[in-house]
């Protein structure tokens, strides 16, 4: 399997438990939790009215009433629902990936799963900060198609490409990420991701300030022509991680779609076997204070 | 709350009712700490703050509010502020004066409430290079970065959907 293919199919076993609240008293607090997998390139609000509706028929109120309300978290971090279902567990569960070599030697004797536990809380105002979801599933559509529009400007210097693509297309590239057809998702990315890109659709996010997303603007090459790597760009945005001659600290760990990173990798490489779904690369800043 | 962060560019230059930046506390921190470092007859470096703790906590705040500094001035955002002009789009009406200043670090659901507030309506929605929405959770010094024009990022608003 090629490291896209990979990349596209990687999976998250979740265990989902829906807050009390929302169930008819009476009960069992066991009929609120469901078990499922995730694809790490996803929204999981997507999924989310589907899993809903299993337990409808024990819940209190209407469906659509309960997602304006409601809200993700994992050990009480607000999960915000416009990143990728793969970014927001590396940047909660990166100790589980920086502990994988053990898992997988313990996992070998003895029979083990790795599951993320997550929580859906509900009540009458969101926790500060948090996007409210008024346009189910509209409004997660129209914000992915605008994240695709950003990434096509930075990469071709214009969103024209995206725009510009047929009614057809537009729905088929959306119904890819739902579906994971990952067939009609590489045929119609492929109309906008130019062989040579000017800049590079980048987000770094660092564990120990998960709400400041930096958007450093990553070239390709810089003014002598020199490739861009990923350290480059991070050296760029959060120097401080720097330790002496340049290089990260030994602290400092990079992750993108769950794996470990080399920080010299050129962005320009790094990009078309990494992306997310979104049109961004997403690297997860691990710096253990 | 966003309409005191953010301040209008007056005709002949800043407005004097210049909301304090976040960072402007933190320079005073460093001038207090400084001019503390000064009273007790201290260098800066490392090695002669070694045998005082309290003195190398203060050199440690220095170099802390050193990345600080940085990182508001990092590419190109000046005292870490960036410039906004705002152009509408359609029927709703246009913001006088139509540039202003905002600090690098603020969210840009801060200018969304901005213009809700100084255009009186409900809704809006904002474009940047006429083409997509940003997150209202992206720093509007990201997008200042990427896709400012002429030193200004280009923010266009309509009270309707105009780039779906």
């Amino acid at each position: 399997m090629s490291i896209r293919e990979l990349v596209w199919g990687g999976t998250i076993n979740v265990t989902l438990t829906v807050d009390q609240k929302l169930f008819i008293p009476g009960v069992p607090a066991e009929t609120g939790s469901l078990n499922f997998r995730i694809r790490r390139d996803s929204y999981i609000v997507e999924c989310l009215p589907r899993l809903l509706n299993q337990l409808q028929r024990y819940m209190v109120g209407n469906l659509a009433d309960i997602l304006n309300h409601c809200w993700l978290e994992c050990d009480s971090t607000v999960l915000p629902w416009f990143q990728p279902v793969g970014v927001q567990y590396d940047l909660v569960r990166y100790d589980a990936i920086l502990q994988r070599d053990e898992f997988l030697k313990m996992a070998s004797s003895v029979d083990a799963i790795t599951v993320w536990r997550i929580k859906l809380n509900y009540g009458p105002t969101l926790p500060a900060g948090v996007i409210p979801l008024i346009r189910q599933p509209n409004q997660i559509e129209s914000y992915w198609m605008h994240r695709w529009k950003q990434a096509c400007f930075i990469l071709n210097g214009t969103s024209k490409q995206m725009m510009s693509l047929s009614r057809n297309d537009s729905k088929k590239f959306w119904d890819s990420v739902r579906n994971g057809d990952s067939n009609d998702f590489e045929y119609v990315s492929a109309k906008i991701v130019p062989t040579k890109p000017r800049m590079i659709p980048l987000q770094l996010h660092d564990i120990n300030d998960p709400s400041r997303i930096h958007q450093p603007r990553a070239e390709c090459e810089n003014s002598s022509g020199k490739k861009t790597s990923l350290l480059d760009a991070v050296a760029t945005t959060l120097p401080q991680l720097l330790a002496e001659k340049g290089q990260l600290s030994s602290s400092t760990t990079l992750i993108c779609q769950g794996i470990i990173i080399d920080a010299d990798e050129q962005l320009e490489r790094l990009y078309p076997p990494m992306k997310s779904f979104d049109g961004f690369l997403h690297v997860v800043v691990v710096t253990i204070l | 709350m966003s309409q005191r962060l953010i301040e209008s560019e007056s005709e002949s230059g800043t407005d004097q009712s210049e909301v304090r930046d976040p960072s402007d506390g933190v320079k005073n921190k460093l001038e207090d700490y400084t001019r503390r470092l000064s009273q007790l007859g201290l260098d800066l470096d490392s090695d002669s703050n070694s045998n005082s703790n309290s003195s190398s906590f203060m050199v440690e705040e220095a170099q802390k509010q050193k990345t600080v500094d940085h990182q508001l001035t990092k590419q190109g955002t000046p005292g870490g502020k960036i410039t906004i002009r705002f152009q509408p789009i359609g029927a709703i009406s246009a913001v006088r004066p139509a540039a202003c200043k905002i600090s690098a670090e603020q969210h840009f659901s801060a200018v969304v409430l901005f213009l809700k507030r100084r255009v009186k309506v409900d809704t809006v929605f904002c474009y940047i290079s006429n083409s997509f929405a940003p997150s209202p959770q992206q720093q509007v010094g990201d997008l200042w970065r990427q896709f400012k024009v002429n030193d200004e990022l280009i923010v266009c608003y309509c009270a309707t959907v105009a780039f779906g």
